[in-house]
């Protein structure tokens, strides 16, 4: 479809503006396949849900505002593969003391500012697939007892940065080959569902100025208030678990088949809760 | 359910932002996000409550169908294939189902949907501090409170109710 700017995208990279628009994208698209629905946050479309609020909601990240269009249009007509790192790491507090320590010793935050940019630590929860991604768009979400200059920031970086490391759990892929077959895990078989942690080493260079996004003089607690909030990935959650429940039915309503247990009548209720 | 919540959200627009962006309303997000993990989780237990043992016995490796011994007729006489269902098909399934819910992989998966949009009690602040900042709080108050306006000690308030106190067996 048409960007604002000329050019073309795909549907989920441009903002909606209106109802119809808001209908037709936000990957509410009925006819993936299975594996779709278990990647989930890993999906590109997911991922553009997020970016739309940089076009859409610009003036959030004053005074860089014209950052945010920036990677909007970028990704509208490169459309590179954005990983996403919103999420804080939890901390264990078991002093008040540490309590009060930690949010500041692991929330990513900015350790050195140059002309060049910013250099930033600290460790985020990203999404499955984040080591097949180009970028990684590091925000932050919902309100934490930190205040800081230094931990109020939105940016990007390339997740082949020099310092950023990805820690992964188990590969399911690899013990499904090892153990099993695609018909002994006809899901976890599948690859590239290897969720990752985010940590950047002290001082990794998160792009030049001019990549920067937000980072104002407010903490972080207040900011969040505020914050460019994803109601499209939000929408694009429910389509998906939505499909999902429909994908886990049809396989649920196939084994009250086979077990006999159809007979009972048991499938009725899951089958309400879609 | 779940399916309502998303046409819902698809066709409630909020414009927001100099672009005039539209976005699903607040108020049809955030009963999305709470509702979801708890459907989901109730979902998984029916599964395993319905089809129960179903899902456990199963071999442990497509290759068990190529050995002596031969698991297709094991599974034949213990499962009681129903519904046309040979063996076969039958793992296929279940190894299906249990690797959506149950393996490690679904296991997880149960954890990431009961987290999809923050912490239990985050996504329920998200609920609170949207429907104060939108004004629905005061709103649901005060629906409340226009019905607890209509009576006091004394009875009905409300003009278009009856007084009944002249019948009243403590009078």
């Amino acid at each position: 479809m048409p960007t604002e700017w000329g050019g073309f995208t795909h549907r989920y990279f441009r903002a909606p503006t209106n109802v119809d628009e808001q209908v037709a994208g936000g990957g509410r698209d009925r006819g993936v396949g299975a594996a779709h629905l278990w990647l989930a946050r890993a999906l590109p479309d997911y991922k553009a849900a997020f970016l739309g609020t940089l076009g859409a909601n610009a003036e959030f990240y004053a005074p860089y505002q014209a950052n945010a269009k920036r990677w909007y249009r970028f990704s509208q007509e490169r459309v590179p593969f954005i990983n996403h790192a919103i999420i804080h790491p939890r901390w264990i507090a078991t002093s008040r003391r540490a309590r009060q320590a930690a949010p500041t010793d692991v929330c990513a935050r900015v350790v050195k500012e140059t002309d060049a940019g910013l250099y930033v630590t600290g460790a985020k929860v990203v999404a499955t697939g984040s080591a097949l991604t180009h970028f990684t768009f590091v925000a932050h979400h919902g309100l934490h007892p930190v205040q800081g200059k230094n931990f109020a920031i939105v940016f990007m970086v390339p997740t082949n940065a020099k310092g950023v490391k990805l820690i992964c759990r188990v590969s399911n892929e690899m013990r499904a080959a090892m153990l099993g077959s695609p018909f002994d895990y006809p899901l976890s078989s599948r690859p590239g569902r290897e969720r990752r942690h985010l940590r950047h080493g002290q001082g990794v260079r998160a792009l030049g100025g001019r990549v920067r996004l937000r980072r104002r003089g407010e903490g972080q607690a207040t900011s969040s208030r505020g914050r460019a909030s994803f109601p499209a990935p939000c929408m694009h959650g429910c389509t998906r678990l939505a499909v999902k429940l429909d994908f886990i039915t049809g396989l649920l309503i196939k084994a009250t088949e086979i077990t006999g247990a159809r007979v009972r009548s048991a499938a009725s209720r899951p089958i309400s809760a879609r | 359910m779940i399916w309502g919540l998303s046409d819902a959200m698809a066709k409630t627009a909020s414009i927001r932002g100099r672009a005039a962006a539209s976005c699903p309303a607040w108020s049809r997000r955030r009963p999305y996000q709470v509702l979801a993990p708890e459907a989901y989780v109730q979902i998984k237990n029916l599964i395993e409550k319905t089809v129960a043992s179903g899902l456990i016995y199963l071999n442990s490796h497509a290759r068990d169908f190529a050995d002596a011994g031969d698991a297709r007729s094991i599974s034949i006489s213990t499962c009681a294939a129903r519904a046309g269902s040979d063996a076969v098909g039958r793992v296929k399934l279940m190894k299906l189902l249990w690797d959506a819910v149950g393996t490690e992989f679904g296991g997880r998966h149960e954890l990431y949907e009961i987290n999809y949009s923050g912490s239990h009690e985050e996504i329920r602040r998200y609920a609170l501090f949207g429907a104060l900042a939108s004004g629905q709080y005061d709103r649901w108050k005060q629906f409340a409170e226009s019905c607890m306006a209509e009576y006091d000690l004394d009875g009905w308030k409300a003009k278009d109710l009856v007084d009944t106190s002249r019948i009243s067996a403590l009078r």
